[in-house]
């Protein structure tokens, strides 16, 4: 069995391989449209710059060359995985990337893991207990904590347990100045990482909830379900067995699709915790035209959903055997 | 989606329900103050009326922001932006999303496969930092980010959808249908779509509070358009005197909640009209 | 308001000559880290390559300059112990500190200051053609000695060379490299009070005390670390909170400062910008209507309401500014108030109109002319203050549309295409108009290609030979009175709309001691700064 789903999942990033060179592609040009480019950025922030200046600073980023001779030069590079470099930053961008990459898997993991658990609880409780007290207030919770703005949600917590209560830094991923490894380096982390994977998950918890609950709620109404009543299964078995693994699908799906735009919506709680991240690099870059960096990112990104939704396919056929993976059949 | 003549009994049925009630009295609230917004304050939501920092339910109904501004008057504008970027945006990404999903889903094979390299394609990208880019190439006006907000979002549904879709595909009603002799689209439309429609109702109320909030997160970064009053505008611009004038993120943000929880009020009694099966 | 705040200056500066005098008898204590927040996180941490101003906050712990400079702006000994200006002014001798060694160990000598001068800020700093324009050639008779041979007698030089504007590097790592790739402008090394010590990019840069540094016990500091936070509400919690000790300007609202200010054990840290001299403008194109019109001009001068910008923008961090040349560089006699147009009348509204009217737009429907305005890109209190003077041009008829722009659109469309009817901005004055003020408004400096010269395209003789006969006039006094001349003339013109002198001031926690002692602030070597424990 795994080793098919290894298989599988092989095939399907080697299908995704077109789509991430298409992505790259398209990315290419189009954030080449956005008007003004690095050279005039640092030269502004310098508040002032001469001609020379100018100039000098465009041949070394090689902006002075046709815009194909820039394509053809990114793409030869990216075939051996060579994804440039940031003059800005003055360091490889793999090694940019690289370096917060850690800190906005931490986050991203954490608030996954904490939204999705959170989020199919809710919902499973919510519709099994339709119409009671109980799925009210879940629900209205879940549409208020959704309905909220990220940031509105980070100050908040930071005003009420950083400020007030004091039982949690204000912003940052470590102490500065503190060993950098070990089990009180992972303490420090982790303390510092409360505030902002709640804040992050909140949001994505309340979209799950009311998928899980919407879903399960059909999944309760159909047949099998009924059938399996009439067998005179009982309820519990009927919403563990048979219900939830259903109804737990579109969440999955959702899951799988929202990694990217938990990507992009961690540019503000990242923002707002001071939290190294990708988003803010990626956020960063774009207003500093450090466009092979934005790239890189992007790059990045996409191997990402790729290799999820793989993962995201298999994990279907793990809930329900009546989806069969079809890899392979559409070369 | 809705045929016309389903439509005065649907009201009927989503008004019956104390969630639809409540929801569509909401939504009126908010559509009448968007309507009457100039009459209600004519001098515009932009004058500086007052003092600055005047708390609320004092001399002004909701206060006055940092430049003395009448956040009731931005309130009421905000509203007609609000919910045209909510609709707007919502609207094209579910019809989007929809003919997509439902498409690649239900013939699956290279269709799917084109749909899903194509949805695969925007979905990449991440979301916020697309629109982001969106906005920076094209210029922050109003219909550049309702297009923005809708190019980034679309994907997910058409994948929830497609999703939904290959699962009803797969149960015996379909087979039974499909040995019938009943045509694709007739079966698509017909037996198919009914069954993801609660998922795209819950989902597509869901987008409108996205879009707004989107559209919120534009302003909040200097993205949106400086020349209309909007929610988003609103809480952006208050966001910094959090600490001096909670009434300057928070009256907005309340609007901004109710609107949303009216939306899916109406979103969950719709469902139950149109999927009795939820019943229990 | 004026006076008062004129006032308030000169006991703030008596103020630092008591804190200096009472941390000179011994009350300071060694040891201890202060975080300072800055904001955004810079490109580079070597300022002898750019002139960034969060770079130049980091650098100028690391390195040092020929001079420094008392409040007054006159220059004082850093790097160089003593200095001579030759009769003709056209070379100047410097004496240079002996014993000095850069934080590896190498000996600093004439030839690093050589090098950096003449080879690095001069052709590489976004000033040095400013700074160090005239001079041509820099003799170095010994190790300790050097000779700025210059093309002409050039008075700005003397106030150029401190750390911020000309800071010396080691010629040692830098000689023969590509300086801007060279491994030591990330990792620097210099002469300075602090050692580099590392960055975390994303979050934040560590400087720790040199045990060698040349001044006896200083600095007091044991480390400086600067913190990048992307958020300012974050960036004023953790002020709040402790964990940070000093927010710089800008990294904080106004509205906040005013609100962290009331609080036990956070103060307004004043002063610390008079060699940076801040004035905030609206630039405006000349080049097409309608503010081509000298008129037009005038009217947008006397419409606008500039106390009211800053109490209800900036919350009172600046005073109105008169013209070009600011109050900062009054020590020098630089500046002038006699004889300028004053827009701030109480009939100015009626004014602006009868200007309008007379430049041929009269006003129909409530409205005579609609103009796009572009405020500056540097946060959401320049767009508030665009909302502002949207408002307040409305008054006189004019309709104005917003028009935000990401940083580097802003840039392109203003100050590369000139597409633009008017913008904000802000310049560094410098402690010279020479260096600082002349490139807004000299034709010379009209150059798609530059950003932040003359983008308004304003040309008028006159001006040009005054700015023209400043850069080469070796006579104070002279050089003063052309200065007074620009200002009433441009004042008049209003090729620009100068709006404030901006109080760039920092907000610090109590405990932190003696933090602005020079006119650069916290752009100083901060090694008179000190902890209470």
């Amino acid at each position: 069995m795994w080793f098919a789903n290894a298989k599988y999942v092989l095939g399907r990033v080697l299908h995704g391989i077109p789509i991430i060179l298409a992505i790259v592609v398209v990315n290419f040009f189009l954030i080449r449209l956005a008007p003004g480019d690095a050279a005039q950025v640092l030269a502004g922030e310098s508040g002032a710059a001469t001609a020379e200046y100018m100039r000098q600073i465009r041949e070394q980023f090689g902006l002075d060359q046709p815009l194909w001779l820039q394509f053809v030069n990114y793409m030869k590079n990216l075939l051996v995985f060579d994804l440039g470099f940031s003059f800005r930053h003055n360091r490889e961008i793999s090694e940019l990337i690289m370096d917060r990459l850690g800190a906005t898997a931490l986050l991203m993991g954490t608030s996954m893991v904490l939204s999705i658990g959170f989020g199919i609880l809710l919902g499973a409780i919510a519709a099994v207990r339709d119409r009671t007290l109980l799925s009210h207030v879940i629900m209205i919770l879940a549409i208020v904590t959704y309905a909220t703005p990220l940031f509105w949600v980070g100050l908040m917590l930071i005003i009420v347990f950083a400020l007030n209560l004091g039982w949690f830094p204000t912003s940052g991923i470590a102490t500065i100045g503190a060993p950098v490894d070990g089990f009180e380096y992972a303490i420090d982390v982790a303390h510092h990482l409360v505030l902002p994977a709640i804040a992050l998950s909140f949001f994505y918890m309340a979209l799950y909830t009311r998928l899980m609950r919407a879903s399960m709620l059909e999944t309760l109404g159909q047949d099998f379900i009924k059938t399996a009543r009439a067998k005179g299964l009982s309820s519990s078995n009927i919403v563990f067995r048979h219900a939830l693994r259903n109804a737990i699908i579109p969440v999955l799906t959702m899951a799988g699709v929202q990694v990217s735009a938990m990507l992009g919506g961690s540019v503000i709680i990242e923002s707002v915790f001071g939290w190294p991240g990708l988003g803010l690099l990626a956020y960063e870059a774009l207003f500093s035209r450090d466009l092979n960096l934005l790239l890189g990112i992007f790059f990045l990104s996409s191997i990402l959903v790729v290799l999820t939704n793989a993962i995201v396919d298999v994990i279907y056929t793990l809930v329900d055997p009546r989806i069969r993976l079809n890899g392979g059949r559409h070369a | 989606m809705l045929s016309n003549s389903a439509k005065p009994t649907l009201l009927r049925k989503i008004l019956s329900t104390p969630t639809g009630a409540i929801g569509m009295a909401l939504l009126t609230t908010v559509i009448l103050l968007a309507l009457f917004a100039s009459v209600l304050f004519p001098e515009g939501p932009f004058e500086m009326v007052g003092a600055p920092f005047r708390p609320p339910f004092g001399e002004y109904l909701f206060g006055t922001d940092m430049l003395g501004r009448d956040i009731a008057a931005g309130i009421a504008y905000g509203a007609r932006i609000s919910l045209l970027v909510g609709a707007v945006a919502t609207l094209v990404i579910v019809l989007l999303g929809t003919v997509v999903g439902g498409l690649a889903g239900y013939y699956g094979g290279w269709i799917d496969t084109a749909a899903m390299r194509v949805t695969e394609f925007f979905q990449t990208i991440p979301t916020f930092i697309g629109a982001i880019v969106i906005v920076a190439v094209l210029g922050p006006t109003l219909p550049n980010i309702i297009g923005a907000i809708a190019v980034v979002s679309w994907a997910p549904l058409a994948r929830l959808v497609r999703a939904e879709v290959r699962s009803v595909k797969g149960r015996e009603f379909v087979e039974a249908c499909l040995s019938l002799g009943m045509g694709d689209m007739r079966i698509l439309v017909v037996q198919i779509l009914p069954n993801v429609l609660s998922t795209i109702v819950v989902a597509g109320s869901l987008m409108v509070a996205t879009a707004i909030l989107f559209e919120a997160g534009l302003s909040f970064l200097g993205l949106g358009d400086p020349n209309i009053m909007t929610w988003g505008f609103m809480i952006g611009a208050g966001r910094s005197a959090i600490r001096t004038a909670w009434w300057m993120v928070t009256i907005p943000g309340i609007a901004v909640l109710l609107t949303v929880l009216a939306i899916n009020l109406i979103g969950d009694a719709l469902n139950e009209a149109l999927n009795p099966r939820a019943k229990r | 308001m004026f006076k008062s705040l004129k006032s308030l200056l000169s006991v703030s500066t008596i103020a630092f000559a008591l804190a200096v005098t009472a941390s000179s008898a011994g009350a300071q204590s060694p040891g201890g880290t202060i975080v300072i927040t800055t904001t955004p996180e810079p490109a580079t941490i070597t300022n002898a390559l750019s002139s960034a101003p969060t770079t130049a906050e980091l650098a100028t712990k690391i390195f040092d300059g020929l001079l420094e400079y008392d409040m007054d702006l006159n220059p004082i000994p850093s790097l160089a112990e003593s200095w001579e200006v030759s009769e003709d002014g056209l070379s100047v001798t410097f004496n240079l500190r002996k014993g000095v060694v850069w934080h590896d160990g190498v000996p600093f000598t004439s030839a690093d200051v050589q090098f950096s001068l003449l080879e690095v800020v001069k052709e590489y700093h976004p000033r040095g053609k400013g700074n160090l324009g005239p001079v041509t050639s820099i003799d170095t008779p010994d190790d300790y000695t050097v000779v700025l041979n210059l093309e002409h007698p050039y008075v700005p030089l003397m106030r150029g060379l401190s750390s911020l504007e000309s800071p010396i590097i080691p010629k040692h790592i830098y000689a023969g490299t590509d300086f801007r790739n060279n491994e030591a402008v990330n990792k620097p090394i210099g002469t300075g009070p602090f050692k580099f010590v590392e960055w975390v990019k994303g979050s934040y840069i560590r400087l720790e005390r040199n045990e060698d540094y040349w001044r006896e016990g200083k600095p007091y500091l044991d480390s400086i670390v600067f913190r990048f936070i992307a958020d300012s509400a974050t960036r004023a919690a953790g002020l709040e909170s402790g964990e940070i000790d000093v927010a710089t300007f800008g990294t904080i609202n106004p509205v906040e400062m005013r609100r962290l200010e009331s609080l036990d054990g956070i103060s307004i840290a004043v002063g610390g910008y008079e060699a940076i001299s801040p004035v905030m403008l609206l630039e405006l194109n000349n080049q097409r209507p309608p503010f081509d019109n000298k008129l037009v001009r005038q009217a947008v001068a006397y419409a606008l309401d500039r106390q009211r910008i800053i109490d209800t923008v900036w919350y009172g961090f600046g005073k109105p500014a008169v013209g070009p040349i600011s109050t900062f560089v009054a020590g020098s006699g630089a500046f002038t108030d006699e004889g300028i147009r004053d827009y701030a009348v109480d009939d100015r509204l009626e004014i602006a109109g009868k200007l309008l009217d007379e430049a041929g737009y009269p006003l129909k429907d409530g409205k005579r002319m609609s103009i796009i305005h572009d405020p500056a890109p540097f946060g959401e209190d320049w767009r508030r203050m665009g909302e502002v003077i949207k408002q307040q041009l409305g008054k006189v008829g004019i309709e104005v549309e917003l028009r935000n722009r990401d940083y580097p659109s802003f840039v392109r469309a203003v100050h590369n295409e000139y597409d633009f009817d008017m913008s904000s901005s802000w310049y560094i004055g410098m402690a010279d108009p020479t260096l600082g003020v002349q490139r807004n408004t000299w034709s010379k400096m009209i150059n798609p290609e530059v950003p932040f010269g003359n983008s308004s395209g304003y040309k008028n003789p006159e001006v040009d030979r005054l700015w023209e006969a400043a850069q080469t006039e070796a006579d104070p006094d002279k050089r003063n009175e052309y200065f007074h001349d620009l200002q009433r003339l441009l004042v008049e013109d209003s090729p620009l709309i100068w709006l404030m002198e901006m109080d760039l001031v920092a907000v610090q926690r109590d405990r932190v001691k003696d933090l602005i002692t020079s006119p650069f602030g916290i752009r100083g070597g901060l090694y008179d700064t000190w902890v209470e424990k």
